[in-house]
């Protein structure tokens, strides 16, 4: 009889302990807003609740695509700029084009992120190295075309005038980021193309000779990594009302914080999270009153911790290539 | 005489996951011998240098040096108890100098306060290739600039030096295959530094697939045979056939291959191949497939029908000739295309090439059918589970369920879900390299059986197999490749198989 109730207590305590695993990171995100909620009641009040919202969202939709390329093993490090450069597009033909500018803003994404994606798998440049580059060549133009920060003019602010149509606490981008990152989690788990990221990024020599189109599906996984990256940049003006040739630089870090701060193979709840996690982190110490040069040093420090703490260390899956 | 056995390898045995690959191998080297070990791919010979050089950990038996016990943990530990060996996938580091490879991981020797006297290195190497006669290779040269010759005979001056330089007298030399990239001339250089290895008192032991090298330099013979030794022998009352017979043996019975189910192929052409080549790695390949038709290759590694099979399912891309499918001449331009065409391969190394282990079954299985299963690239998740879960029955996988990650799988329920991906692709022509490596003897009789179905249903195989036996028996037809060049053709009806020997003759 003791022997039965010791080995039910065994099997509680290990399905206990599985549970907090898989869990850890929402719990993660619950300590956290605690921790600033106590130290500042201001966190949890209607105002910094929409504005938590808002931040997430941005993030959120540039982690879209981010997660792809995680799932594929690749790396964009371009990503921020090619978001600053769709922002500063889409801002300075607002006058000119009117709401085609949506569509000049997607479509430089797209084209950046194709580049980067032929040049990885035809040319075969590691996605780091080509995205470095990138990354400088698209943070110059960014600052071509714009050299500093100008607001959007009352005429034009018809083409944004949806971004400020709210429910209670929730703005419509938020929303429509939402509703991105499900189709995203509907197209990795009901298309071919999605299933085959997955087929390639746990094994990619077997997919290939499987049959799957390698090279092609990395590539469009890149694209939509610019498609994504670009519609920061759009809601980003939105939200600012402005164009800033420097607006997307911080958002790589934060997108690879919030990507691979939850370890294992990727998908759209982890990438939830991490957004999650990222941006209460970074609001939080706004709110308690961090010296803003700190954020740099906390998001690095996060991402090798998490890498630390999750990294499958078998020696030939290096989770970037 | 006890005394003068430099090395004894006592009772051991060594697996991979279950799978033997050396099963209670006995042998000795005296002092001064050359020993000559032979055998069939796969028959353990590799696996038991490995062993001895402290590569791979034996997992049963012991191993005796200058009559002490001996169990090296790593290549440095053997080195340092006087046993060194040439490696057959050359070891050097091509960026670094001949000097610099030679003293490599002794560069403590020649420091002062941890700077480098090269000078010194450099002197010393050109005394320690001087020992093996090499006078033609400055040692300040890089090795990416020198030929392959050149870099076995550097590969051989560095152990040699190890030998002479540990604080033994005798030391232990294994070379592995060390003339494969040598040419008449160079080969009898390294015999002749062989036979001064012996001479000084060293022992070495010989690993080649030529057999006239080995009865021609070697003392006595070790043949291995599916891991297990097979026989020891005197060089001097020994001839090219009695080797033969005792690496292939005879254990086979035509029930074990289903040779009753072995039909005769239809007239039908379905793959022609038309002088196929791939610079350096083989020329001129032509054959014709039949429907229904098991051809079957043989070849030791190296002879190009790895590099043929990898070029027929759009992974290589060869340099010249044509690759027909159904009369019309097919672009095989990546494994995607392949499949599309009607070809896929069932690739050699299952773990890294074949299952993708952290998915599902269900998820391998359906992996090249993905575009079938779906309507505008989208999929319907219902079919794919009940087309995975028809093939997890009718090929028999024990798994707990199609959701099952295949990692958790055993070799051969792995292999089973890389065939059921196949037969699910529909493909017409398919490429069999080694499907039956690593897997137990009862999932290989299971393959068998299958391989046999998918030739009744009117499928064009071409088999890689992992023995010499599996090839003849399974085959309607067998192609002999060597040196990148088809050298024989047998046919092989029911009753009329080729024998062994003659097919090995043409291998070698």
């Amino acid at each position: 009889m003791r022997q039965t109730t010791g080995e039910t207590k065994k099997i509680n305590r290990h399905a206990v302990k599985a549970f907090l695993e898989a869990t850890a990171g929402a719990w993660a995100l619950v300590a956290l807003i605690l921790l600033f909620y106590s130290m500042n009641g201001a966190f949890l009040n209607q105002f910094n609740i929409r504005n938590l919202f808002n931040n997430m969202a941005t993030l959120l939709i540039m982690c879209c695509g981010a997660t792809l390329l995680r799932i594929i093993g690749s790396l964009d490090l371009s990503m921020g700029a090619v978001c600053s450069v769709a922002n500063v597009i889409f801002v300075s033909t607002l006058a000119s084009l009117g709401a085609a500018s949506y569509l000049v803003a997607i479509g430089f994404g797209m084209l950046a992120g194709f580049m980067l994606g032929f040049l990885h798998t035809k040319l075969k440049i590691p996605s780091f190295i080509a995205s470095l580059g990138f990354m400088n060549i698209w943070q110059s133009v960014a600052l071509l075309i714009v050299k500093t920060p100008f607001s959007i003019k009352k005429a034009q602010q018809v083409f944004i005038e949806w971004g400020k149509i709210r429910f209670g606490v929730i703005d419509l981008p938020t929303i429509f980021s939402i509703v991105l990152l499900g189709v995203f989690a509907l197209f990795l788990t009901y298309t071919v193309a999605g299933r085959s990221m997955d087929l390639i990024g746990c094994n990619e020599r077997a997919a290939r000779l499987a049959g799957v189109k390698t090279d092609r599906y990395k590539i469009l996984a890149f694209t939509i990594t610019g498609v994504t990256s670009a519609l920061c940049g759009i809601l980003l003006a939105i939200r600012l009302r402005s164009c800033d040739p420097a607006v997307g630089l911080p958002y790589t870090l934060l997108a690879y914080a919030a990507v691979f701060l939850i370890g294992g193979h990727g998908n759209v709840l982890k990438t939830l999270l991490g957004v999650g996690i990222v941006t209460v982190i970074d609001n939080g110490m706004t709110i308690i009153g961090v010296d803003a040069f700190w954020s740099r040093i906390i998001f690095g420090s996060l991402i090798i911790v998490s890498m630390i703490l999750t990294m499958d260390r078998g020696g030939r899956k290096a989770i970037v290539k | 005489m006890e005394e003068n056995k430099l090395i004894e390898i006592l009772d051991v045995s060594k697996d991979y996951n279950g799978h033997p690959a050396l099963q209670n191998v006995s042998m000795h080297v005296r002092c001064g011998e050359i020993v000559g070990l032979v055998g069939e791919n796969g028959a353990g010979k590799s696996t038991l240098l490995k062993i001895i050089m402290g590569v791979e950990a034996l997992s049963g038996g012991s191993m005796l040096i200058r009559g002490e016990p001996y169990r090296p943990q790593s290549p440095r530990e053997a080195n340092t108890k006087g046993v060194g060996m040439v490696f057959q996938e050359q070891s050097l580091i091509t960026n670094l100098t001949v000097g610099q490879n030679i003293f490599f991981g002794e560069e403590k020797y020649f420091s002062r306060f941890g700077i480098v006297n090269y000078k010194e290195m450099y002197e010393e190497a050109e005394q320690a290739l001087c020992a093996v006669d090499v006078t033609n290779i400055s040692p300040r040269k890089y090795v990416r600039n020198i030929n392959f010759a050149a870099r076995q005979m550097v590969e051989i001056a560095k152990v040699v030096n190890q030998a002479n330089g540990c604080k033994h007298d005798n030391a232990v030399v294994l070379l592995d295959e060390p003339t494969s990239v040598l040419n008449d001339a160079e080969v009898e250089q390294l015999f002749v530094q062989m036979r001064k290895l012996a001479a000084s008192g060293h022992a070495v032991i010989f690993v080649s697939h030529r057999l006239d090298e080995v009865l021609r330099i070697t003392e006595r013979i070790y043949v291995f045979k599916d891991a297990k030794n097979a026989g020891e022998f005197v060089t001097a009352d020994t001839t090219e056939t009695m080797l033969y017979n005792a690496m292939v043996g005879h254990s086979t019975t035509s029930e074990y291959y289903y040779t009753d189910l072995q039909r005769d192929p239809a007239e039908e052409t379905v793959l022609e191949v038309k002088e196929l080549s791939l610079f350096g790695l083989f020329k001129d390949v032509s054959f014709q497939l039949r429907k229904g038709e098991i051809l079957g290759f043989c070849g030791v590694i190296g002879s190009g029908k790895e590099e043929l099979c990898y070029a027929l399912c759009g992974d290589l891309k060869p340099t010249a000739g044509q690759i027909c499918l159904k009369g019309s001449p097919v672009n095989l331009r990546s494994p995607a295309v392949a499949r599309r065409t009607g070809i896929l391969m069932i690739p050699q190394e299952r773990n890294i090439e074949g299952v993708i282990g952290k998915l599902s079954i269900n998820d391998n299985i359906n992996a090249s059918n993905l575009q079938k299963l779906s309507k505008f690239g989208i999929l319907s998740l219902k079919k794919l589970a009940v087309q995975a879960q028809d093939w997890i029955e009718r090929l028999r996988i024990k798994a707990t369920s199609g959701k099952e990650a295949v990692e958790q799988l055993s070799g051969g329920n792995m292999q089973k879900v890389v065939f059921a991906r196949m037969l699910a692709s529909e493909c017409d022509v398919v490429l069999l390299n080694h499907p039956t490596r690593g897997v137990d003897v009862g999932a290989k009789n299971e393959i068998y059986r299958l391989i046999r179905e998918m030739a009744q249903a009117g499928r064009s195989i071409i088999l890689l197999g992992d023995t010499l036996d599996e090839c003849i028996e399974m085959s309607n037809r067998v192609l002999v490749m060597m040196d990148g060049k088809i050298a024989g053709e047998f046919d092989a009806p029911v009753g009329h198989k080729p024998g062994n020997l003659d097919v090995i003759q043409c291998m070698m």
